[in-house]
């Protein structure tokens, strides 16, 4: 009963929400080649299932591949310099900086760099993405660390080392995972957008500005119902991650009461 | 008429009715204060003294019973702003100034910012926290937050106050302090209060009765009478009646572990 | 924290920023004295010949145009007769700026809006929430092409792309915001009978605040990517997503322009979050003390 009450509206709105469309669309003829009906964009999913899971994993492999790159670096950045406040102290407003950039105008450069149909082209600009927030995020969790914990492993005479590994890793966790999952959300998009930008004729991006521009829309918003399934794949595959890694952090405990 | 400030006749309290776990936190509750008096509620952890005081404040509702404030129901005392409350934490907001957090009340019920600056400011005087008016909360010590809690408190000249462990957090000192200034104050405004306490010592320095509970499920073990002279000062703390009182109340805290069911 | 310790702190913060800078210059020019194209006397400022010992594909002058190459393309005319280059990159940017501006403060109000709608209607709540985390899910930049067909309406369905993306991360922590007072200062408004409309704006919207700037300095670096991603499909050449489409377009002849619009991207960006730190700091400074 529980489940009803929880899903139920959300069901309901949805259901109520394609429904209205597919009337609107069928009895406003207007829109009819730019918001195509549900039952439309449905058949042109079904049609061209083949070429639209081809250039969706080309383009997941660079989100994949850039994610990758990304948070490695930005979280072995992090864990090269929380050891010298100073150095992290100084780097992180550049970082937050460097953030605030809109890191996809570089997409140009980087066709221009390595080839415009060459998907490391692309997975680098994902890389860029994701590197930033990930360091910051890494090293908030690295020294926003509980003083009390502090003097008690200073307390035990413990080394940095031992002080990196049992105090701030594990302290940075719910921070890394944190931004993991901004970070997973943004490779697609970010690949996805990097390809407008031109690139392969496998790529779901340049797919969607082709459909687009020759007035096929279905097809296009049939590419970006991929991309957003794929989106969500990712984050909640985060999820599942963070569920088994810090299952005891607040966050995984149950609701609380307001 | 209903002479009495708080009259509470068989009240129950029951969390969680509807679902497994049933807590019943109060039983049977019958009491009456009159006014002027100072009445503490002591009693063991989770024996039901906040959920006691929040009921007379209709912050919750009884399960059972009846609960009068002034002589009108809980919840007409509360939108008559009949009773001022203290809380275990000054609770003050971090983003006013002092002259703004004790005047918060009476902004609430529309009084003119003139009227009500001068009102505070009076009040703060009360706690002697003038010249703090134009501070901002973290900028002072814990104590005199509180005191600024407790002007607040009495903005809107209420007969009654209710006071939840408003101390505890405070160091011993300052807590003796803080003692004096609101039996002060209770002298000034000739106020009612119902104070929640963990400490026998500051229960039986402050108060006229003293309620002590039972464990869960809170019944209401017995009432000491303390025939302390008023006022009290220093020297209250090193009469022999105190010792009495004292060492009565820790007996009946003693029972009130043990007994349950 | 007094106030030399805080000039002391601004300065280190400059010296920081300082320093990287020069460092992105050494390693810049650095990669290009190893494996760069030759360096002619006429095209560096020290007026010197050098001849790489490797040649690296990205250091050529094709990918990574000399720094000064750059600086002195500002200073020219992008093309023949026209106004310097850098007149038309600030005018790209304040367009640009504008169309951001706009979707921010639209993205803003709505957020905040659904942010107090939700805490107060429940079941409000509970129907549209997965609607407004499912909206993320949607590459707004994907279906920007199609946006911008619609509406039709040039800048503004660019502005509406950037609506988009901050509505979301500003209801999510308006929410969270809105629901963090402490519980007890609920139950002091309950004491004095204040009504619903009294708590949401003397108690919940001023606690909320830190959460929602936090949410604004995200939405302002969003707004401005979608503001430059959305000009791209929608052939509007007078900000800075078409300035980059052109420069693209002839970048054989001119990287150094391509180059000088995206640092000129970047400082928008910065500028934006800049300017939403600075009102964060006038609007919560009073809170507490400035953490040393």
């Amino acid at each position: 009963m529980n489940w009803v009450k929880k899903y139920g509206p959300p069901l309901l709105l949805f259901i109520a929400t394609i429904a209205l469309w597919e009337l609107m669309v069928r009895m406003l003829d207007i829109q009819k080649f730019l918001l195509p009906a549900p039952s439309v964009i449905g058949a042109a999913f079904i049609e061209n299932l083949d070429r639209l899971t081809y250039v969706g994993w080309f383009t997941t492999k660079e989100a994949l591949g850039g994610l990758a790159i990304g948070s490695t670096l930005g979280i072995g950045v992090a864990l090269a310099t929380a050891r010298w406040t100073i150095v992290s102290e100084a780097l992180m407003p550049f970082a937050i900086a460097a953030n605030s950039v809109p890191i996809i105008a570089f997409a140009p450069i980087f066709n221009n760099w390595f080839g415009i149909d060459n998907p490391f082209a692309k997975m680098m600009i994902v890389a860029v993405i994701v590197f930033f927030p990930m360091m910051i995020n890494t090293v908030r969790g690295l020294t926003l660390v509980d003083p009390a914990a502090l003097e008690l492993m200073h307390s035990y005479a413990a080394t940095d080392y031992q002080v990196l590994w049992k105090l701030r890793l594990p302290n940075a966790l719910p921070y890394i995972f944190s931004a993991f999952k901004v970070a997973a959300t943004l490779s697609m998009i970010g690949a996805v957008v990097s390809e407008f930008f031109g690139g392969s004729r496998s790529a779901l991006g340049v797919f969607i500005t082709q459909e687009a521009a020759q007035f096929r829309f279905q097809n296009s918003w049939a590419a970006i119902i991929i991309a957003s399934i794929i989106g969500i794949g990712f984050y909640m595959v985060v999820i599942l991650v963070e569920r088994i890694a810090i299952p005891w952090h607040s966050s995984m405990r149950g609701p609380t009461h307001h | 008429m209903d002479q009495n400030v708080v009259s509470m006749t068989n009240v129950s309290k029951v969390f969680g009715e509807s679902s497994n776990n049933k807590t019943i936190a109060l039983q049977n509750i019958d009491l009456t204060i009159a006014p002027n008096e100072f009445i503490s509620i002591i009693g063991p952890s989770g024996c039901g003294k906040s959920t006691l005081l929040r009921l007379i404040g209709d912050l919750i509702t009884p399960s059972s019973g009846d609960i009068r404030v002034n002589g009108k129901q809980a919840h007409q005392a509360r939108l008559d702003q009949d009773y001022g409350m203290v809380f275990q934490a000054p609770v003050l907001f971090e983003w006013r100034r002092i002259l703004q957090n004790v005047s918060l009340p009476l902004e609430l019920r529309g009084v003119k910012k003139k009227d009500r600056e001068t009102q505070a400011r009076r009040l703060l005087g009360m706690v002697e926290l003038n010249g703090f008016e134009d501070h901002y909360p973290w900028q002072l010590s814990g104590g005199m937050q509180q005191r600024a809690a407790i002007a607040r408190s009495l903005a809107t000249q209420p007969q009654l106050l209710l006071m939840d462990e408003p101390f505890g957090a405070l160091d011993e000192m300052t807590r003796e302090r803080m003692n004096m200034e609101v039996l002060k104050i209770w002298e000034q405004t000739q106020v009612t209060v119902v104070f929640v306490t963990h400490s026998i010592a500051e229960a039986v320095f402050l108060s006229t009765r003293i309620v002590v509970m039972s464990a869960r499920p809170g019944r209401i073990m017995h009432i000491v009478d303390v025939d302390l002279p008023v006022p009290r000062d220093e020297q209250t703390r090193e009469m022999e009646t105190y010792f009495r009182v004292e060492t009565e109340v820790r007996e009946w805290l003693r029972k009130a572990e043990e007994y349950s069911g | 924290m007094s106030t030399s310790q805080r000039y002391a702190k601004l300065l280190r913060q400059i010296l920081s920023l300082l320093t990287i800078l020069v460092l992105i210059f050494l390693v810049w020019e650095g990669l290009k004295w190893v494996g760069g194209d030759i360096w002619r006397p006429d095209q560096n400022p020290l007026g010197i010949t050098h001849d790489p010992p490797l040649r690296f594909k990205i250091a050529s002058d094709l990918n990574l145009p000399h720094t000064w190459d750059i600086g002195a393309a500002f200073g020219r005319p992008a093309r023949r007769n026209g106004p310097p280059l850098a007149n038309i990159l600030i005018g790209a940017a304040l367009f640009t700026f504008r169309e951001a501006l706009v979707g921010f403060t639209i993205g803003a109000v709505l957020g905040l809006t659904l942010g107090i709608l939700f805490t107060h209607f429940h079941l409000l709540e509970r129907g549209c929430m997965p609607y407004v985390v499912g909206s993320q899910t949607v590459p707004i930049l994907a279906i920007a092409p199609m946006v911008i067909i619609w509406l039709k309406a040039g800048w503004v369905s660019v502005a509406v792309i950037a609506a988009y993306l901050t509505f979301f991360p500003v209801t999510i922590n308006t929410l969270r915001g809105l629901r963090s007072p402490n519980p007890m200062a609920l139950e002091l408004m309950r004491s004095y009978a204040a009504s619903d409309w009294d708590t949401l704006w003397k108690l919940r919207f001023p606690s909320a605040l830190p959460y929602i700037f936090t949410a604004l300095k995200i939405a302002a670096t969003a707004s401005v990517v979608g503001a430059i991603i959305g000009e791209l499909p929608s052939g509007i050449r007078s900000g800075l997503g078409g300035a980059i489409l052109n420069f693209n377009q002839y970048y054989i002849s001119g990287p150094a322009k391509l180059w000088a619009t995206i640092i000129v991207s970047a400082f928008v960006g910065i500028a934006f979050y800049i300017i939403i730190n600075a009102a964060e700091w006038l609007v919560l400074h009073n809170r507490r003390p400035t953490r040393g």
